[in-house]
């Protein structure tokens, strides 16, 4: 190899050399510039931090709104800062899995919550912690020991109550169904009218009126699902489930979002939909104004939105998380969302709240009497993947 | 290497300097998030250990298969319809019609909006009831059905993304030098032969750039397909579906490789077989 | 296109009772009222959702297939302000933005150079790679870049979203500049050299204003790459860096499609400030075209 090779790879491999060194000392300052995520309070273990963020999974537009209204004053009233964020929980569930731990109080659906717990994602166990929050005695034991089944032994404590009902258009129909089992015999009034949020949707509304249709004709979630799956009275059920979806208007939404919209264009006259949200865009025009509500006499979904607060985060800001769980469950919060929301509070302090408040809803004992939790996790997993087959999709 | 030529000294960086950056960029930021997807696929439902399970269910399954035949079907019709309608108004807009000027910046209108509005925007205006039907039912006393089917999906698909497609042809077209053209018309060609021999190969690299990409964007589509695929469900939403609502990852990520490789194989071809055309008709 | 000019030359070909130059006259205003009616419907075709986007974000009540809505409202404005804090939302938006394409184009220019310029191994595979990030649904990457960033430190950081962005943008720069550099001729670059010309005097008055269209139009699609991203956002972002996408997500996924158009329309206006303006400035021969008449 004559020298002037040899001085050319020399050079060559010096000048890679550079360029590589070069790239490797830029990439450390821009990592080194990125900084630290969220910055940690040095005070001590015992101090409550002044910063915390709300991670809102359970929220739509109405609550969302709603936050940012009395957020502020929480602020005030606490002397902290909360940042506010509305999210996801498969999102949530992904940051916790990875080791984020810049969550402080978290809103969750009932599915969030045990997806969560499935996930084996450590959350704090809120009832010990009493003496840190007094209002915990506003919320009776009974919402706080499981959630779809699964004993979740105190982690969550539910921040408000929802209801689902029967949403349908005045205009259309004139008579409107009093019980699953009517609304199955009468289906062909409305054939093709009938909306559905698909069950394999991130909303839940589909898959939780197929399970308030089978509860409604005569399907008992209480058994294990296996129990279930291997009746012969499952197998019938079916049948009349296949049966009844034939009725439905296809495609079904993807959405809330895409239900409301067949609502505007007048394909759907009539679904089961959680009643706050509905009543709230009926009442911002987002929906006819002919829209109203109605409600069986059993096997309706009830759920809640539950606060719970992720275990890895440091001391301090578990104090300040456990002093907006608290502001959140006082009296003043809760009755000002059930006035403003038409939502059922998660305390039970009926006496204190205004009766004005029922209206537009039903008071809490008609609701207890028809008002059915999802009971059997496995059961509502089964139709979230194997809804759409039975819709005939 | 240095050349000394007069006072210019020239320092060459080697092609491995030139790739080094984005090839490490993409080393740390793509490729080991891509092992941990791998490594999710493999893993077993409920279940601990590795195994190939996953792809066995996809690749055994005729509903999987749909779902990629689908998936290539919308791209590949979105590639073409691009390029059916990038063509001809490229060769328009280059004759500098009146409006010409208007056209040109609405073609890159749709890339200002968020997929998401855009979609929302599509199923407005195709429903049954929407503006679009109204006109042609006006015309020709019919709706038709074009919101969650599958013409409406690639009708959807084009406006979002054949602006890329129009973008580079329209670039290679006006790149054509007249006077090549001209020459050909004074030898004798008539208009469609020039056409055919003349401008339309020499605008190929363009169509072949932007098609690529059309193609690219179209078979990942998410945004779309989610809100306005009604049953017609394409890889990257039943991906998302998997990992998401059915909390299952392995599968997922499974699904997501799967996706990957198509994706490759389909490019690759697609290069080897242009490149290889560009090579047999002389390069320009 | 073709048909067209056969009509032409048919309609001159059959006149033999007619004057040529009236059936010329008529077969150039049918052929013009047709281009006209394509540029009209293609116009409408891309203009419609717009349209449909801005009526909704300032209408209330529009139902049942009516053809506007009942009532005109700016209320979903005023929402999206009290909602959504949009002055924050665009600033981070655009700084995320910003910082994405400057990462991008330094690190995929190089790399575009080469594959224009030099001879690469098994150039048509390393091109398939370089844009594997687009062809795999971010979801699944998503995970494992949540993963690194959080030990890194850089979630809920302008810089780390940026970061992430550029993963999906430097296969565009690449796939667009190595085109825009292949047309580049290398004549020119000689001609400057035997000339004497500096390599930075190259760069600047030679090289830069033949790629400036492709470097305008790369930039362009970073842009608005960066602005519709979401999937890797959502696993990145945090109170600090709420993004307009993120934002506008979640109000279409769990609320109103009345407020997201809203958000959009407030959007649309500076970016077709911005679009009009670059317009100008893409000559469009040259994005991947050469240099003419060389």
């Amino acid at each position: 190899m004559t020298s002037a090779r040899k001085m050319l790879r020399r050079g060559r491999a010096r000048t890679s050399a550079a360029a590589l060194a070069a790239a490797a000392g830029i990439l450390s300052v821009m990592l080194g510039i990125g900084g630290s995520a969220s910055a940690e309070p040095a005070g001590s273990t015992h101090a409550a931090a002044t910063s915390i963020t709300f991670v809102d999974t359970a929220g739509g537009a109405n609550f969302q709104q709603f936050f940012k209204e009395i957020i502020p004053q929480a602020e005030k009233d606490l002397g902290i800062t909360i940042n506010y964020l509305p999210s996801s929980a498969p999102e949530l569930l992904q940051r916790l899995q990875g080791g984020q731990a810049n969550q402080d109080v978290v809103l969750l659906k009932p599915d969030g919550l045990t997806s969560l717990t499935n996930a084996g994602v450590p959350l704090v166990y809120l009832q010990a912690r009493r003496p840190k929050i007094p209002n915990l005695h506003l919320v009776a034991d009974a919402d706080i020991k499981s959630v779809l089944g699964i004993p979740t032994h105190g982690v969550a404590v539910p921040f408000w109550r929802d209801q689902f009902g029967i949403i349908y258009d005045k205009a259309k129909i004139k008579n409107p169904p009093k019980s699953w089992q009517d609304f199955y015999n009468r289906r062909n009034e409305w054939a093709g009218h009938i909306g559905i949020i698909r069950p394999d949707a991130t909303s839940g509304g589909g898959r939780i009126m197929l399970r308030d249709f089978l509860l409604g004709i005569g399907l008992d979630e209480k058994p294990p699902f296996s129990q279930i799956q291997s009746s012969s009275e499952w197998t019938q059920d079916l049948q009349k489930l296949r049966t009844f979806a034939s009725a439905f208007y296809k495609p079904a939404a993807g959405s809330a979002t895409d239900l409301f919209q067949q609502f505007a264009q007048g394909n759907v006259w009539i679904t089961e939909y959680a009643i706050d949200f509905t009543l709230w865009s009926r009442d911002q025009g987002l929906l006819p104004k002919t829209v109203g509500a109605t409600f069986f006499k059993s096997a309706t979904y009830g759920g809640a939105a539950y606060l719970a607060v992720p275990g890895n985060i440091s001391v301090g800001q578990k104090l300040a998380a456990f002093k907006f769980i608290n502001w959140l469950l006082s009296l003043k919060t809760q009755t000002r969302m059930l006035t403003e929301m038409h939502e059922y509070p998660g305390i039970s302090a009926w006496k204190k709240m205004p009766a004005s408040a029922f209206k537009d809803i039903p008071t809490w004992t008609t609701v207890q009497a028809f008002r059915t939790p999802l009971e059997n996790n496995d059961l509502y997993t089964w139709l979230t993947q194997n809804g759409m087959q039975l819709l005939g999709g | 290497m240095r050349r000394m030529l007069g006072r210019t000294r020239v320092v060459r960086l080697s092609t491995v300097t030139l790739l080094a950056p984005a090839l490490a960029y993409l080393g740390v930021f793509f490729v080991y998030p891509i092992f941990v997807t791998l490594r999710t696929s493999l893993e077993r439902t409920g279940a601990s250990g590795y195994s190939f399970d996953n792809y066995r269910a996809i690749l055994g399954s005729g509903y999987y298969w749909n779902v990629i035949g689908l998936t290539l079907l919308l791209a590949v019709a979105t590639t073409l319809a691009s390029i059916v309608v990038a063509v001809p108004l490229a060769l328009v807009l280059r004759t500098h019609v009146r409006g010409h000027r208007f056209v040109r910046v609405l073609v890159l209108t749709p890339l200002l909006i968020l997929a998401l509005i855009s979609a929302l925007g599509l199923l407005i205006i195709w429903a049954n009831t929407g503006w679009a039907n109204k006109i042609i039912a006006s015309i020709i006393g019919a709706d038709i059905q074009v919101d969650y089917t599958i013409k409406g999906l690639i009708v959807f698909y084009t406006w979002l993304y054949a602006p890329y497609t129009i973008l580079t042809t329209l670039s290679a077209v006006e790149a054509i030098d007249p006077a090549v053209e001209e020459a050909a018309r004074v030898t004798g060609a008539t208009p469609i032969q020039v056409l055919r021999r003349v401008t339309l190969p020499l605008s190929l690299r363009g169509v072949r750039a932007g098609s690529i990409l059309t193609f690219l964007l179209a078979f990942e589509a998410f945004s779309i397909p989610l809100i306005a695929g009604g049953n017609h469900r394409p890889l990257a939403v039943v991906v998302y579906t998997e990992a998401t609502v059915f909390n299952n990852f392995p599968k997922g990520s499974a699904l997501a490789i799967v996706m990957a490789v198509i994706a490759v194989v389909v490019l690759v071809s697609y290069q080897a077989l242009s490149t290889g055309r560009q090579r047999r008709e002389g390069r320009t | 296109m073709s048909g067209l000019a056969a009509a032409s030359r048919g309609a001159g070909a059959s006149a033999s009772s007619e004057s040529p130059a009236r059936m010329e006259r008529i077969a150039h205003s049918t052929r013009r009222l047709l281009v006209y009616t394509v540029l009209l419907a293609f116009s409408l075709y891309i203009v419609g959702p717009f349209a449909a986007i801005l009526v909704n974000a300032f209408g209330q009540g529009w139902f049942g297939g009516r053809w506007l809505p009942e009532t005109w409202t700016l209320k979903w404005f005023r929402f999206a302000r009290t909602v959504a804090d949009l002055p924050t939302l665009m600033t981070n938006s655009l700084t995320i933005a910003g910082l994405a394409i400057a990462i991008s184009l330094a690190v995929g220019i190089p790399t575009a150079w080469a594959m224009a310029k030099r001879r690469v191994r098994a150039r048509a595979l390393l091109m398939a790679l370089i844009l594997l990030p687009r062809m795999v649904p971010p979801i699944t990457i998503a995970l494992g870049v949540s993963r690194e960033f959080y030990g890194f430190h850089l979630v809920d950081t302008h810089l780390g979203i940026a970061l992430a962005h550029s993963i999906l943008i430097i296969p565009l720069v690449v796939l667009i500049m190595s085109a825009t550099f292949e047309g580049l001729d290398d004549r020119v670059l000689e001609a400057a050299r035997v000339c004497g010309a500096r390599w930075t005097h190259t760069s600047w008055y030679v090289i830069r204003p033949l790629v400036m269209p492709g470097l305008l139009a790369a930039t362009l699609f970073g842009f608005v790459t960066s602005l519709n991203e979401f999937t890797l956002t959502l696993l990145t972002y945090g109170p600090r860096t709420v993004t307009l996408t993120v934002e506008t997500y979640v109000q279409i996924g769990q609320g109103f499609t009345t407020i997201a158009s809203a958000l959009s329309a407030i959007l649309l206006v500076p970016s077709l400030i911005l679009l009009v303006l670059i317009q100008n400035h893409i000559k469009p021969e040259n994005v991947v075209g050469g240099t003419k008449g060389i």
